[in-house]
């Protein structure tokens, strides 16, 4: 190994050593010719380990050379005093003035554990979404093979057509989304669009307005605000969960109230510190006085003639338990509480702002446009004056 | 006259970068926010000429908020230019960065010589 270059006065250097990230530069030939002061911190010393590496050596001259086109990651086990360090290097995918950028993170199994918990070890009974595909796959795939099976012992005549087919190929999509789950684990499911919730409430309850006017349910809102912070995640998956809560809350409000009575569901908007908490509560028997007097907070959903609703297919119901989960993916809650049989009192809780990032990639790729860049800015010897 | 440029970013490597790019301007002092309230909270306070702030970030407030609120602002809405600096720069968030009036967008991971250059154009200096 070469000694690596001190980053003394050189603002690249001085840069990189800035970069919480561990970071080593290579020469073509595999040499570590600079360590940042993160990388010098590391019990496993990277420097030292992987520049005697061969497959990093042999990685390093293809980046070099602008062989390595799709591999720019690679395991390495490197020796410490804590024992054998697993080492997880990301190169960057082109050189930079000659040399080979790499950043370097060690795996520990304690540190994985704590940001990760094992369900058992972290008392934590959640089930995992592998489960819940394999929940679905089990509730779904019995009463399909059971058509399935009824198709095929179905005379000819009564035989639908491609029914069989259909089956089939919904049974092996099953199969698939349990197969990406496996694969890319829970992330795969859980996207950073921005969700106005109270846009998303409303757009859900037009979604059920069919059961809602058929059930002669007012629903009303109340501590809508414009301020009200947005959070992130999936606005496909958070819709999942709230038509579950207020499906449920919609046909709850009916029962056990004369049907010639109008009865009414509360939905509830407030920010709590970081949190944004959505309520569901039942209103019972609606008097003409009370519907006067929450009027201007009516849901009003739009004519079952709009063709928004007209043509839109029935939702399938997911139930609490996945509700549950999918709020738990937003780092969020569903609670449940019944007072009494007509009091029933959902409150969803979801985390505002976007999730902590760990943007280690985008944070090495920023750090080599910075430096490609600020090279170029300190040997033109630009300098700015105010006009 | 010593211009003000408040960064509000949660990750501490893109604060650190830029303030590190920023040092290339002349009489330009430089604060750091971590999240979207304590941005909210010192720009009253420091009453910026730039701001440079992130659009996701956790907390109580995301960068498309603090804009709204900068803008809203019977002074900061006249005298504080707000870039709004993003890891994704599709239609939906240039749409919603219109509609919070922000006066740029940056998409990460972006060049220094860019943002000096909408910096210098957002102090009306020439480069």
């Amino acid at each position: 190994m070469q000694k690596a270059a001190p980053s003394g006065s050189n603002p690249l250097l001085v840069l990189l050593d800035l970069i919480d990230s561990a970071l080593l530069l290579f020469s073509e030939d595999g040499h570590v010719v600079f360590a940042n002061q993160a990388a010098k911190l590391m019990e496993s010393r990277p420097s030292l380990v992987l520049g005697s590496d061969p497959r990093v050596r042999t990685l390093v001259g293809a980046i070099a050379q602008g062989k390595s086109a799709t591999q720019t990651s690679l395991r390495v086990e490197a020796m410490s005093d804590r024992g054998i360090t697993p080492l997880d290097c990301r190169f960057a995918p082109k050189p930079i003035a000659g040399l080979v950028a790499l950043a370097v993170k060690e795996v520990v199994a304690d540190a994985a554990f704590e940001e990760r918990p094992a369900p058992e070890a972290a008392g934590d009974q959640r089930p995992s979404l592998q489960q819940i595909m394999e929940l679905l796959r089990g509730e779904l795939l019995p009463p399909i093979q059971d058509v399935v099976h009824k198709a095929r012992a179905a005379p000819p005549a009564e035989s639908v057509p491609g029914l069989q087919d259909g089956l089939a190929a919904l049974t092996e999509r099953l199969d698939r989304m349990v197969d990406l789950v496996d694969v890319f684990g829970e992330d795969v499911l859980i996207t950073d669009e921005r969700i106005l919730v109270v846009d998303l409430v409303r757009s859900t309850c037009q979604e059920l307005a069919p059961s809602v006017r058929g059930q002669r349910v007012s629903i009303v809102f109340k501590g809508e605000k414009d301020d009200l912070p947005p959070v992130y995640g999936s606005q496909r998956m958070v819709r999942r969960a709230l038509y579950e809560c207020l499906h449920n809350a919609v046909v709850h409000a009916r029962q056990s109230i004369d049907p010639s009575l109008p009865v009414g569901v509360e939905i509830g908007f407030r920010a709590s510190g970081q949190h944004l908490l959505v309520s569901i509560s039942n209103m019972g028997a609606l008097s003409a006085a009370t519907l006067n007097q929450h009027a201007s907070a009516l849901f009003r959903p739009a004519l079952a003639d709009d063709p928004r609703t007209a043509s839109a297919p029935p939702v399938m119901r997911i139930g609490l338990p996945l509700a549950q989960r999918i709020l738990q993916l937003h780092g969020g809650r569903l609670r449940i509480e019944q007072d009494s049989a007509q009091e029933l009192h959902v409150m969803l809780e979801l985390p505002t702002g976007a999730p902590r990032r760990n943007t280690h990639h985008l944070d090495m790729l920023q750090a080599q446009i910075y430096a490609e860049d600020l090279s170029k800015l300190l040997a033109s010897g630009r300098t700015r004056r105010p006009a | 006259m010593t211009a003000r440029i408040l960064i509000v970013d949660d990750q501490p490597d893109i604060r650190k970068l830029i303030r590190l790019t920023l040092q290339h301007l002349d009489d330009a002092e430089v604060f750091e926010a971590e999240n979207g309230l304590d941005g909210w909270l010192m720009a009253q306070d420091i009453k910026p000429n730039v701001m440079l702030l992130d659009v996701m970030m956790p907390g109580e407030l995301d960068g498309y908020q603090v804009c709204d609120k900068v803008k809203k602002h019977p002074e900061l809405g006249r005298t504080t230019k707000v870039i709004l600096l993003t890891a994704r720069a599709q239609k939906e968030d240039l749409e919603q960065g219109r509609k919070v009036a922000c006066d740029a967008y940056l998409t990460k991971a972006f060049s220094p010589l860019k943002l000096l250059d909408l910096v210098d154009n957002m102090l009306g200096r020439s480069t």
